[in-house]
């Protein structure tokens, strides 16, 4: 084995005894802007190349995936001034083939392809903020995006979990069968018992921020 | 000694840790193997297969809802009865097909208002959302499949070709059968966890690697504590040892280790280590006291020489003075010859007490030779007509010691009996033979002695009797403990007295050879 291979080795094993998320999705906040209109800032923005990589795998094989979506206004000094979060969750149908978006209000409720739902998240537009005279006008603003999808939430860990124990029943079976006698170690649970402590979901996230405005600005426009 | 607590920890750990090392790398491997062995690309493959197979299997049955319902709008019995008005359509009958469970067949206008409905079970009635007919605002729509997987309830909307002026749909509801549904979603369930398997990958080899960390280091911690427990059990002996040996080197000779139940060689070490120590008791005893009888002898010596060159001068005088005198005061010739009877008896006394520290003081070199002891024994009783009893060990061997002065010793120990005697008791003499040693007692059944005396009686000239010069024990032990033996003595008041000899036969034998 040559030492480079050796390397990647123990660089592996470094990887799996340390927690570190390395993630391949490249999805990105972009084209974020806020605006006035019907007497409220309202905020356009786009999220590319979202349903791609792991997260289109996921989704497609018709785990549902949690979205959470935070618009935060800011004042110059970045401080928070409102904020609105929307949680949802977006569920593929595979039999009926048909995208489903639970509780994100600013969202279609069925998408019939995934192009529709990736042009959907490209063109989210008009999502309320602040009624306009909550705000200063010479005041310099700026929006800014959290955007997070997370895979695997509770709900398939839970899955996960009941799939892990039935195949310890499985095994408990086979040894009754077997008449197994004397001390046996349960390393189902064992390995389940860290399993639990690791059921924060795999988290992807992006943020981007608008280039500060005034009100004064978005009524001249 | 905690030095060597260490090492054998040390040692124990190594020995857990170096097999550790490759075990590791093996398990790390094997975690990895095993979890390549389930989720792997091939497995991927295979139930993305199966996956895609059941849709189509899924898209084909929905087809076939389509098919089943086009086939019966084109019944003759339809097409004739929709010619005559759309009030008298005349629905078809309930067709087979394996796969479906037909419920209802209902008419809708274009509206979406129920014209007519034939129920094929009791499930017919089931509700129909008419907002499903807005889908048919796209022109080139002509049917759709609407399925509620969960509720097990499909509908197939038809659109009717224009007869006359009327246009409407026909609603075909059925329901899937159960296993191939059930089949179908389990395998999805399948896709979904090794998906979640394959996302997982690291979080579980992760948990798995953790899982083997916490046994190991149990099993490591439970080492630790048995490296301990061992180490402390291996060296508490030799630290109660290094203790002990430190205790004799002062000079404490009494020190003993406390006697353990184990029986391996730590267990023997500690037996001979007492046993060592308790010989090297002996023996310095045993040099004290016959570096004390030394020095009595050598005073009894010079006492006899001492007290024996005057006495006949003495003598001689007396008698001349006595020869001399011609008798003619009566009474002071018999005043000096009462007074020469006592010189003469004095003088005779003086002699016996010589004789006897001439004795003590010059007992001879030790002169040791094969011999019979019963015999001995046997001899010596027979000087005194049957007052002994005998009970001989048979078994005692032919062994080296020195006769005369074995003679001595029991005549010694007999002469006492006899003296304590109350009233013509038996005295028993028993020899027993105990591995290496021979055990000798001489027991009467005499007055006893008290305990304030018996640690002094084989002290010389120490002597409860009258006219006795204290000599006889003394020399009793004397010759015992020159024959490498200990003579000790059990007494019960009015009960007796029992002298109990032990001699070793090896070392006797041993000082023979040598020689």
């Amino acid at each position: 084995m040559s030492v480079l291979k050796l390397r990647l080795k123990f660089f592996r094993w470094l990887l799996l005894v340390f927690p570190a998320v390395l993630s391949a999705q490249n999805f990105q906040l972009s084209g974020i802007l806020p605006y006035a209109a019907e007497d409220s800032l309202k905020v356009d923005f786009s999220v590319q190349q979202l349903w791609e990589g792991k997260i289109a795998k996921t989704l497609l094989a018709g785990i549902p995936l949690d979205i959470q979506l935070d618009i935060i206004l800011l004042n110059p000094d970045l401080k928070v001034i409102s904020q609105k979060s929307y949680i949802g969750e977006v569920v593929y149908d595979v039999w009926e083939e048909k995208f489903t978006l639970l509780n994100l209000g600013i969202f279609p409720a069925h998408c019939n392809s995934l192009a529709d739902l990736r042009n959907w998240f490209e063109h989210i537009e008009r999502v309320g903020l602040n009624p306009l005279e909550t705000l200063v006008p010479e005041v310099k603003y700026q929006v800014r995006i959290d955007f997070s999808v997370l895979l695997l939430n509770k709900k398939q860990n839970q899955e996960l979990k009941r799939w892990m124990q039935s195949a310890d029943q499985t095994e408990e079976e086979f040894a009754s069968r077997e008449r197994s006698t004397g001390f046996r170690l349960n390393i189902n649970q064992l390995v389940q018992l860290f399993f639990s402590g690791d059921e924060e979901p795999e988290k992807f996230q992006v943020s981007g921020s608008s280039t500060p405005f005034t009100l004064t600005d978005l009524m001249i426009k | 000694m905690k030095k060597i607590r260490t090492k054998i920890i040390v040692i124990l750990l190594l020995l857990v840790l170096i097999p550790l090392i490759p075990t590791s790398i093996l398990v790390f491997q094997l975690i990895h193997q095993t979890y390549r062995v389930g989720v792997n690309p091939q497995v991927r493959e295979g139930l993305e297969q199966g996956m895609t197979f059941s849709k189509m299997i899924y898209d084909l049955q929905r087809k076939e809802l389509v098919t089943a319902l086009e086939f019966m709008a084109q019944t003759t019995v339809f097409q004739e009865s929709a010619k005559i008005s759309p009030a008298v359509f005349d629905l078809p009958m309930k067709l087979d097909t394996g796969f479906w469970h037909l419920h209802s067949l209902s008419l809708f206008d274009g509206r979406g208002h129920k014209l007519q409905q034939i129920d094929y079970d009791s499930l017919g009635a089931a509700t129909f959302d008419p907002r499903i007919l807005t889908e048919f605002r796209i022109p080139e729509r002509r049917s759709l499949v609407v399925s509620d997987r969960e509720a097990n309830r499909f509908t197939a909307v038809l659109k009717i070709e224009p007869v006359k002026t009327f246009r409407g749909f026909l609603v075909l509801q059925a329901s899937m059968q159960k296993i191939p549904l059930l089949k179908a979603d389990s395998l999805l369930n399948t896709q979904q966890i090794y998906q979640t398997l394959d996302f997982k990958r690291d979080h579980l080899i992760k948990s798995f690697l953790w899982s083997f960390i916490l046994i190991f280091v149990i099993l490591l911690a439970l080492v630790i504590l048995l490296g301990i427990w061992i180490s402390a059990r291996l060296t508490s002996p030799f630290s109660q040892l290094v203790t002990a040996t430190a205790e004799i080197g002062k000079g404490n000779l009494d020190y003993r280790l406390p006697v353990s139940s184990r029986r391996d060689e730590v267990g023997q070490l500690i037996f001979h280590f007492n046993a060592m120590t308790r010989q090297l008791k002996e023996n310095q005893q045993r040099m004290i006291y016959l570096e004390k009888m030394a020095a009595w002898q050598q005073m009894a010596r010079k006492m006899a020489h001492e007290i024996k060159n005057p006495l006949t001068p003495i003598q001689l005088t007396i008698q001349q003075l006595v020869d001399k005198y011609d008798g003619s005061n009566r009474e002071y010739h018999k005043l000096l010859q009462e007074c020469f009877e006592i010189i003469q008896d004095e003088i005779g006394s003086l002699r016996r007490l010589v004789s006897e520290f001439s004795e003590f003081g010059r007992l001879p070199e030790l002169q040791l030779s094969m011999g019979n002891l019963n015999e001995l024994i046997r001899e010596v009783a027979a000087l005194y007509s049957g007052r002994l009893r005998l009970k001989l060990d048979g078994k005692i061997p032919v062994f080296a010691f020195d006769e005369d002065r074995m003679r001595r010793l029991f005549i010694n120990l007999i002469e006492n009996a006899i003296q304590a005697d109350l009233g013509n008791q038996p005295i028993t003499i028993e020899t027993e033979i105990m591995k290496d040693r021979i055990i000798i007692k001489v027991q009467d059944r005499g007055e006893g002695i008290s305990d304030q005396q018996i640690d002094k009686i084989f002290e010389p000239y120490f002597s409860t009797k009258k006219g006795s010069m204290g000599l006889g024990l003394a020399i009793s032990r004397l010759i015992v403990e020159e024959h490498g033996g200990t003579i000790r003595v059990e007494s019960e008041i009015k009960k007796g007295t029992a002298f109990i000899i032990d001699l070793p036969l090896n070392n006797l034998n041993n000082q023979v050879n040598h020689g």
